[in-house]
């Protein structure tokens, strides 16, 4: 966006010429050859701590005021008159006029004729001024007034300034929109009020009488209402939203954000839908030394489309709870507790916190996860309990998955130690009791008390040109089950030796690749296992899974994840690595790597209902990361079985992303007989069609007025032949507001519900950010964020500008 | 083919002072194999910051998770794992050798809601496995500063 000058009035107010007694300041130099002065909103300029932000003085502290002008008389130490060009500066503040009368025994200011003030940055003009000099206390008739922080300004019929801080305007109005060409010119939002009180202390303008326009249409009329002065965090009103959704029918929400203490605040998000009712959302963070927390909760009494109370929270919460006793210390606690009123939550508030991302797990399975941990020196134990709150969908129901309520851990490790008189080994004692319970008439196996310990002991040999690693281990595992199993038991135990010895090496060259030199790097690894069979064949199974293929499973010692099942291996597997990497910076470049396991004999241990396999050779796995432009990235992962020809699983992923504002990116997901993806998301301007490259003015800035935006994430299921997840998105910057609309669809189910009549839930969302007037930031649109891969918000937070932006 | 065994890396320091965490995971293994080449001593007492040559700074340590592919009964398949570190190396003076570096790592992981114990414990190694990976990458970015 353009900063210009104040309304009217030119901004170069040429330096008067000094008189010839006055010691003159020294001119601003212009040296030939010296860098160019470039665009300051750029951030091209560098501070220097040769201009102090602070303004000099305080309380007690005499500053020198400079007076310069064309004709100069007064009585010294009395009052002196300054006629023709006239300056006064002192501190941070300059006063230009066409006369000006400094008054020394009251230091008041009189100016009069195209009077010039500038406050540390803030800018006011107009016909005449009154000032008490040490107070800042005054009046200036007429004025327009600029402010540094948020280039907001406007025109009154008169001001009063209560202190350097403070000042109410009378017959005011106020926009952030700087002013375009031509002479019918007029801001896209403008406040009009009978007077209007800035607070630049508290950064907070208070309208009283005032009426918000947006295109000339009055939208918001009210006795009293405020805005931010700053992008500071402020209590205040976010830019509501309007959504059209089939579920919900015609919804408005208008949130509002409670700026509480530093470090805590809350957002209360009441959306009012046509088709349900009032649904109360809030959210209450905190953030302090030793604990942090997020609260998220929604009630929404009596959906007029279920009969019901609908509700969800979600309550993330960790630290450090001190006991106050020596020998004891600290205790670590994490929770993270989601539950919603119902099964069909998900379907009916599809884009509520909870569902998809880190916090609930997923739409469909809540976690609610307590642990307590304590450690002193090698020493570790933890207390938790995990239960899962599951919604049922009777087309596609879930096996829930085991509750760990409780379980409780205890470790002892040592890194690098000694042992028995031998050095450097690493040692280890994991030991483990889990309650298991989940829904036995679905999972169709009693729960369990397990307990489980295993010893670990390794002797790592490292160096840089590679390392070998010796390890033994030693599982052994009891259940106590509530009912019999099959064979009758109700008790069973197991234990498990295991041999592993892993190596590395690595080899270097220099090498060029696309006119570049690169380090190139060789990195062979091969890791063998011998651990012997054990019949696990009666064993429910409560967390184990048959490990996924890639690089981080394929050099493990066991080929299931969890501690139900521990396959007897007998198998070597090797992989080869090559990196080229930046010889100037390390970074690396590109990234190939190659691995197979190599089995001895088949392996015998399996989970429930897995099928045999007699195979001597494994998949191939095949990965390569590409980074050798910032803008440009590639990873890819492909598990290729080479007797089928059929690719098991691959993950190709890319994005392109030359500047701020632009980056296009689209991956491939596909696991055999499971799932098939195309993914593509983008944030691009549309002005780029048309020639229009707009500014690079950094992160959070946009890239000018006048540009539209498009975005988007379109994922395509291909064993549905369907778009499964969509979200395409259109933002116009007007440069101070900002318009959105988002068009989400979500996928709900494969069969078509009673009631919409469909399978899927579509909203359009419609806001107007009006910039510098609502709080910049925690955008209630956050599915841009969340879905949109390296979205960028239009406005963020930034720096406060320096007051030296505007100085004269 | 050119090809040679990794020599010592040649750090341009001999000390050094690392921000994270001790005990941290990270923090051992990044010690552990920073001090594998013999050549450079991890300061670990804060109280000896200044006898360190350079201070290693771990500004942004962060795991993040999302949802990349859901099937048409609206149940997650695919998650995707991420790590974001972010690091500088300056001296105690304060003199930036490395300015803040991103170093951002993501892997792709299967889900299934009724094998959410395992998939937990397969996400922890997933995250081990990136760590590691980390640790690698700083420790060449390290080895390429020619001088202090």
């Amino acid at each position: 966006c353009t900063v210009l000058g104040l309304g009217h009035g030119s901004i170069a107010h040429a330096q008067a010429p000094a008189a010839s007694q006055d010691p003159a300041p020294p001119p601003a130099t212009s040296v030939p050859g010296a860098i160019p002065r470039r665009d300051a909103l750029a951030g091209q300029l560098k501070s220097t701590s040769m201009l102090a932000e602070q303004p000099p003085g305080g309380p007690g502290i005499e500053l020198p005021t400079f007076i310069y002008g064309d004709r100069l008389s007064g009585r010294p130490e009395l009052e002196t008159v300054i006629d023709g060009n006239a300056e006064l500066r002192r501190g941070g503040s300059s006063i230009r006029a066409d006369w000006l009368q400094w008054d020394q025994p009251s230091d008041v200011v009189k100016a009069r004729g195209n009077v010039r003030v500038n406050s540390a940055g803030n800018l006011y003009n107009g016909p005449e001024l009154e000032i008490k000099l040490d107070t800042f206390e005054g009046f200036f008739t007429r004025p327009d007034y600029r402010f540094l922080q948020n280039s907001g300004y406007g025109v009154a019929r008169r001001v009063d300034f209560i202190d350097d801080k403070r000042l109410v305007a009378y017959d005011a109005n106020f926009t952030t929109c700087q002013r375009g060409e031509g002479p019918s010119w007029m801001p896209a939002w403008i406040v009009n009020a009978s007077s209007i009180k800035f607070d630049k202390e508290a950064d907070v303008g208070e309208a009283s009488g005032g009426v918000l326009r947006f295109m000339s249409v009055p939208i918001l009329a009210a006795p009293t209402f405020t805005f931010p002065l700053s992008d500071k965090r402020k209590s205040g009103l976010l830019p509501p939203t309007v959504g059209l959704s089939s579920v919900n029918g015609t919804s408005l929400t208008v949130p509002y954000y409670f700026d509480i203490a530093p470090q805590r605040d809350a957002t209360f998000s009441p959306t009012i839908m046509s088709k349900r009712g009032v649904d109360l959302a809030g959210e209450f963070r905190y953030l302090e030394r030793n604990y942090r927390g997020e609260l998220r909760a929604s009630l929404l009494p009596n959906d007029s489309l279920r009969d019901k109370t609908r509700w969800s929270y979600n309550y993330l919460s960790s630290g450090v709870f001190n006991t106050g006793l020596s020998a004891v210390g600290g205790l670590g606690f994490i929770l993270n507790l989601n539950r919603v009123s119902d099964d069909n939550y998900w379907r009916d508030f599809p884009s509520t916190v909870l569902s998809g991302g880190t916090n609930g797990l997923s739409q469909r399975l809540l976690a609610n996860d307590a642990s307590v941990s304590w450690g002193r020196e090698y020493f570790s134990t933890t207390v938790r309990a995990l239960k899962h709150q599951t919604l049922q969908d009777v087309n596609s129901p879930i096996v829930p998955p085991y509750d760990r309520f409780p379980q409780l851990t205890a470790i002892y490790k040592r890194i690098n130690a000694p042992l028995a008189g031998i050095g450097g080994l690493d040692y280890s004692i994991n030991t483990d009791y889990t309650r298991f319970e989940s829904d036995r008439l679905l999972t169709r196996q009693p729960n369990a008390h397990r307990t489980f310990a295993l010893a670990q002991i390794s002797r790592p040999w490292i160096r840089p040109a590679g390392y070998i690693s010796p390890k033994l281990m030693l599982n052994s595992t009891a259940y106590q089950f509530d009912g019999p199993l099959i064979n009758g038991a109700r008790s069973a135990s197991r234990t498990v030796p295991t041999f592993s010895l892993d190596s590395g090496l690595v080899f270097e060259r220099n090498a060029s690749f696309f006119g570049q030199a690169f380090t190139q790097t060789l990195e062979p690894r091969a890791f063998y296992v011998n651990t012997p069979y054990r019949n696990q064949a009666a064993l429910p199974n409560y967390d184990s899974g048959l490990n996924a293929f890639n690089f981080a499973t394929l050099f493990t010692e066991n080929e299931f994840v969890g501690n139900d099942r521990i396959s007897d291996s007998n198998v070597l597997t090797t992989g080869l690595t090559s990196r080229l990497l930046d010889p100037d910076t390390g970074a690396e470049s590109l990234r190939v790597g190659i691995a197979q396991r190599v089995r001895f004999k088949d392996r015998q241990v399996r989970l429930p209902g897995e099928v045999p396999v007699s195979e001597r050779l494994s998949d191939l796995l095949f990965g390569a990361t590409v980074n050798l432009t910032p803008a440009w990235s590639l990873d890819t992962t492909v598990q290729y079985n080479p007797k089928t020809n059929i690719s098991e699983r691959a993950t190709v992923g890319g994005r392109y992303s030359p500047s701020n504002y632009r980056v296009v990116s689209a991956a491939y997901r596909h696991q055999r007989n499971v799932s098939e993806q195309y993914e593509v998301g983008w944030q691009w301007p549309i002005n780029d069609l048309w020639g229009d490259q707009g500014k690079d003015l950094g992160a959070g800035r946009g890239q000018g007025p006048g540009r539209l935006y498009s975005v988007g994430r379109l994922n395509y299921s291909v064993p549905d032949k369907k778009l499964v997840d969509v979200v395409v998105g259109l933002e116009y910057d007007g440069c101070c507001w900002i318009a959105r609309v988002v068009l989400e669809r979500t996928q709900l189910g494969t069969i078509a519900r009673a009631g919409t009549g469909s399978s899927n839930s579509t909203r359009i969302l419609f806001q107007l950010e009006f910039v510098g007037f609502s709080r910049i930031g925690n955008n209630p649109l956050k599915t841009l964020k969340a879905n949109i891969p390296r979205y960028q918000y239009l406005r963020e937070q930034s720096t406060t500008p320096s007051r030296f932006t505007n100085y004269d | 083919c050119g090809f040679a065994l990794r020599q010592a890396p040649n750090y341009a320091f001999k000390t050094l002072f690392n921000t994270a965490a001790e005990g941290s995971t990270l923090g051992t293994e990044f010690n552990r194999n920073l001090e594998a080449g013999g050549t450079v001593k991890v300061i670990r007492d804060p109280r000896l910051i200044d006898q360190a040559d350079v201070i290693f700074d771990v500004l942004v340590d962060q795991r993040e998770k999302t949802v990349v592919g859901v099937n048409a009964s609206g149940q997650v398949r695919e998650f995707q794992l991420r790590t974001r570190f972010n690091f500088q190396l300056r001296t105690l003076a304060g003199k930036r050798l490395i300015p803040p570096t991103e170093i951002l790592i993501q892997r792709d992981i299967s889900f299934n809601e009724s094998a959410v114990l395992a998939k937990e414990t397969e996400e922890q190694l997933l995250y081990r496995d990136m760590q590691s990976d980390i640790v690698q990458q700083v420790l060449r970015r390290l080895a390429a500063l020619k001088e202090l």
